[in-house]
């Protein structure tokens, strides 16, 4: 029988990861503080703030995760069916903290728009399950709502004269959920926006566009008119437009289905040892959470460590609100650590089996051994304790201990499987908020420049004190409307003399289409003022989220090599000497002398084609384009990351997808 | 600031409507004051028992300055003159004097102090005053501390302690430290405590060697005890607000009793000891190598690269 060390995870990465085993009886306190604080958010109507702090490893995100299964409970693997209408018990969203300053409000609206879609215990989604009971409240009979919303995913069968029943039934049924989500509308401040959107859900229809726009605000042009969406103001901060979509989601649950919040790795908003920015702004956004909302119990996590510089930085009023409530996570009790191990042992099947019959609790582990090592360290955590069990564990079963990695070894394993899984899951929408975090981390690694606060310049993402002056990046990953019209207002600025020294960075799996006129005209009219524009590869974009990952875990405490934590100094010097060649490209793209000024028109109407049709044989694309076949063979040879070809004859162009080739 | 109690002296006189009494009255005010004194602020006790106005008692008072009684001193804020008994050096010596008991000070911040009760007094007045009274040894010039090149007055004569207290106190620290770094090879820190006192005793600072095993020095062990006693009563206090769920800093902590700040290693044994002994939680620092010199200073340190920075009681 394969016997598996179950001490081999001694870190819960994220609140949504079912905790191997759990004992109860480590940090209760905690966790009935942080249950009694959810019963007075359900009873006073107010939202409460709780911040709870311990030592790296003392097991802070293990006992978000323990809150989370103990209100969601373990998604019910029967799930194709729709429960009668109960409210959730509470909307769960943890989020870790890897965000840029002024991106924090749209990253915690990006993560709400996530989770509120993972399943709940009955199977339905978070925000569906809401939904469905809110609805069901206007209702005398509930079941009725509940058999509409069964109703109206059915497949629509083909239409027979004779049975009119049926599809009067389904007709009003739409009716009656419009006329709810008006009503709805009424009682929560929705908005029109979100009231539309959730019709759209509520009808099962667009639930792909639904999720989009909870993510972003924002979708095609085209797709906000069909499903009766209207554009945010120009002028409208989109930070404030994040926050009030969250405070509409609060509304909706009302006290019933308290929000829960969790933040999780605060350490990693601190961009550099004097940055505040970041700090600061989450002290605002928490605290105007807390104010603005009604139900809403915020968890945030901290090191201990941390605490000294969260009172320096953050306004003192906004403190007061964060820590609220305090909670702190202790070391381990020798009681709580001859808990812990035999539960961890019983958790892998095999040992558990094995284990039956012996007298010694901790079997295989020798007793006096776990009693030498919470001896020699007083302050023992979790994490410490469950590597010291692995080691024991390794010796009992092979004789040895694993060899010891070394840190170089260590930290190339990690970034490889953090660069695979950035490159699997990446997709453009997430390129603002990588380019936000990340670009600062890697411009202060290598001395590029470093991130000035100035928010006199609207459409500048990100500002640079450089040698070579002030360095405006400004980002332009938009489709449609947005985009021309954030390009205008550059543009504006440019030809005012308000910004010079401007990068427009646009990812370079997104086109600017051939029908977007206007904001080529703008685009060219920048580049012809010396604004640059630089076009991230997908593979840059996930060294750079690699990188921003490694170093949010090592700020937090949640980078660990045997049980001892790796601090970000290290992973910055491992990533310094090996810094891969994409992310070098784009730092080097930012600096004057290596800057390439100028639109490649022909690059983007090639990604538009061959997004359009997949695959398409060269000599049918330069035909498409009005151009020669040389012309177009080299555009592909120059952007081999982004298209791929087949040797013919025919030569045949087709999108390469990043990631592709390592899922493969 | 030291105005006159108004009360005692003009009750004597509470009776009284004659000149010479108000005179008589006003020159015992006068005489009893710290400070010149504003017409209004005289006026103010005498107004009950002789129904003077401002007007009048500042006529009197112009009189007495005509016959060299009183003296006229510049306005301060805006009351109006000053009148005080003593003539301008006899003010001047007595706020020098008055500033340098408190503490002393060096020139240019006694130049300021100066400066809020007589505002027009000029640099050479005031450095005459000052030759005047180091002459006559009411003022003491003090030597230069090391390091700072500033030199202080002081209406006492230097003390010895002030000067060698630093270099004690760098002495014991470094002594301290020196205890803990042996600790890590097993030398025990209260032997390098009595090889550093053996040490001491035989050099030129002592007379005759004490006989073996009579220390000078009080019993370490009851004043560890009673340094530990201290730490756990701040700590319950600070712990009690629950502001960070039990949790206090070391560097807060450190700063509740003077006590804790001047013995800094002795204060970091005696954490270290409650830990050791199961009595509280110390949490380690987990990257000191991020923090400045003086975060790490106000820190609580083993001397093994181990820095903590929270306590907490462990029940």
């Amino acid at each position: 029988m394969d016997i598996i060390n179950p001490f081999a995870q001694s870190i819960v990465t994220d609140a949504w990861q079912a905790p191997q085993s759990d004992v109860p009886m480590i940090h209760a306190g905690v966790f009935e503080l942080c249950c009694e604080v959810l019963e007075q958010v359900r009873r006073s109507g107010g939202s409460r703030s709780v911040l709870l702090h311990g030592l790296p490893g003392s097991g802070k995100t293990h006992l978000l995760a323990r809150v989370r299964t103990n209100l969601n409970g373990v998604p019910n693997d029967m799930a194709a069916t729709v429960p009668v209408p109960l409210p959730p018990n509470v909307l769960f969203i943890a989020v870790r903290l890897r965000s840029g300053a002024r991106m924090l409000c749209r990253h915690l609206r990006r993560t709400l728009a996530a989770d509120l879609f993972r399943p709940t215990r009955l199977g339905m989604s978070q925000l569906e399950q809401l939904l469905l009971y809110r609805l069901a409240q206007f209702l005398k009979d509930r079941k009725k709502a509940q058999k509409w919303w069964i109703d109206l995913r059915q497949p629509q069968k083909p239409r027979r004269w004779w049975l009119f029943g049926k599809t009067d039934e389904a007709g009003r049924a739409k009716q009656e959920i419009e006329a709810m989500i008006e009503r709805l509308d009424e009682q929560a401040a929705l908005g029109r926006n979100l009231s539309a959107i959730l019709r759209h859900l509520a009808l099962g229809r667009h639930r792909r566009n639904v999720r989009d726009w909870l993510h972003d605000g924002v979708l095609p042009d085209g797709v906000m008119r069909d499903l009766g969406l209207v554009a945010a103001p120009e002028d409208e901060d989109p930070e404030e437009q994040a926050l009030d979509m969250v405070c509409a989601v609060s509304r909706l649950a009302d006290s019933s289905t308290p929000l829960v919040l969790c933040f999780d790795q605060v350490e990693a908003l601190q961009t550099s040892p004097d940055d505040v920015e970041g700090l600061y702004a989450f002290g605002r956004m928490v605290s105007s959470l807390r104010d603005k909302t009604r139900n809403t119990l915020l968890l945030s996590c901290v090191q201990t460590a941390f605490l000294d510089k969260l009172d320096e930085i953050i306004r003192g009023a906004d403190m007061d609100r964060l820590a609220e409530k305090a909670g702190l996570l202790k070391p381990l009790s020798v009681e709580e650590a001859k808990r812990l191990i035999p539960v961890r042992l019983d958790s892998a099947p095999a040992v558990a089996k094995m284990r039956k019959g012996q007298s010694n609790k901790l079997w295989p582990l020798k007793p006096n051994r776990i009693a030498e090592f919470m001896d020699g360290n007083p302050a023992c955590t979790p994490r410490q304790l469950i590597s010291f069990c692995e080691d024991e564990f390794e010796k009992w079963r092979h004789g040895q201990a694993q060899p010891a990695t070394s840190l170089e070894e260590f930290l190339t394993l990690q970034y490889t499987l953090e660069y695979g899984q950035a490159l699997r899951s990446s997709h453009s929408h997430q390129t603002d908020e990588t380019l936000a975090h990340g670009l600062p981390l890697v411009l202060a690694l290598l001395g590029r420049g470093k991130q000035v606060v100035d928010t006199g310049h609207k459409y500048a993402d990100l500002i640079f004190e450089a040698d070579a002056g002030r360095l405006y990046i400004s980002f332009c990953n938009q489709a449609g409307n947005p985009l021309t019209a954030r390009l205008a207002k550059l543009r504006e600025a440019v030809e005012q003399g308000r910004i010079a020294n401007l990068v427009v960075v646009r990812d370079s799996r997104l086109a600017i289409s051939q029908h977007a006129k206007k904001a080529q005209e703008h685009l060219d009219a920048l580049t012809q003022r010396e604004v640059t524009l630089l076009r991230p590869s997908a593979e840059g974009l996930a060294a750079i989220e690699a990188f921003r990952s490694l170093l949010s875990d090592a700020k937090a405490g949640d980078l660990a090599k045997r049980g001892e934590g790796i601090g970000p100094g290290a992973v910055e010097e491992w990533f310094k000497a090996h810094l891969p060649p994409s992310v070098a490209d784009l730092a080097d793209g930012l600096t004057p002398e290596r800057r390439l000024i100028g639109r490649e028109a022909i690059y983007d109407e090639l990604l538009e084609l061959v997004q359009q049709e997949r695959i398409v044989r060269l000599d049918e694309a330069a035909e498409r384009l009005h151009r020669d076949a040389e012309t177009i063979a080299a555009c592909v040879a120059g952007h081999l990351d982004q298209f791929g070809i087949l040797q013919g004859p025919p030569l045949v162009i087709f999108e390469k997808v990043a990631g592709a080739e390592s899922a493969a | 600031m030291s105005d006159v109690s108004f009360e005692s002296e003009t009750r004597a006189d509470a009776a009284s409507t004659d000149p010479r009494d108000i005179e008589t009255a006003l020159l015992n005010l006068l005489a009893e004051a710290q400070d010149p004194l504003a017409a209004s602020k005289l006026c103010g006790s005498l107004r009950k028992r002789y129904g003077l106005s401002t007007e009048a008692t500042e006529a009197l008072l112009v009189n007495h300055v005509r016959l060299g009684t009183v003296f006229r001193y510049a306005p301060l804020r805006s009351e109006g003159f000053r009148y005080w008994d003593r003539d301008r050096g006899h003010y001047l010596d007595a706020i020098i004097e008055r500033e340098l008991r408190a503490a002393a000070l060096p020139i240019h911040t006694l130049r300021g102090r100066v400066a809020r009760r007589l505002a027009d007094a000029s640099e050479t007045e005031l450095r005459e005053r000052i030759e005047g009274l180091l002459r006559v040894g009411r003022l003491h010039e003090l030597p230069r501390v090391a390091g700072n090149r500033v030199v202080r007055l002081s209406t006492k004569p230097p003390d010895p302690k002030d000067y060698i207290s630093g270099l004690i106190q760098r002495l014991v620290h470094a002594i301290e430290e020196e205890s803990l770094r042996l600790a890590a090879f097993g030398v025990p820190c209260a032997a390098t405590f009595a090889a550093a006192r053996a040490l001491l005793e035989r050099s030129a600072l002592y007379g005759p060697p004490a006989p073996d095993g009579v220390s000078p020095h009080v019993d370490s062990a009851a004043t560890e005890q009673d340094l530990e006693h201290q730490i756990l009563e701040q700590l319950r206090r600070l712990s009690a607000d629950l502001r960070h769920g039990g949790l206090v800093s070391t560097r807060e902590l450190r700063g509740t009793q003077p006590r804790f700040a001047h013995e800094h290693a002795a204060f970091d044994r005696a954490l270290l000891r409650l830990a050791k002994d199961g009595r509280v939680w110390l949490f380690r620092h987990d990257f000191p190598a991020s923090l400045t010199e003086s975060e790490r200073k106000a820190m609580v340190t083993d001397g093994r690269g181990n820095y903590y920075n929270g306590i907490s009681f462990k029940e």
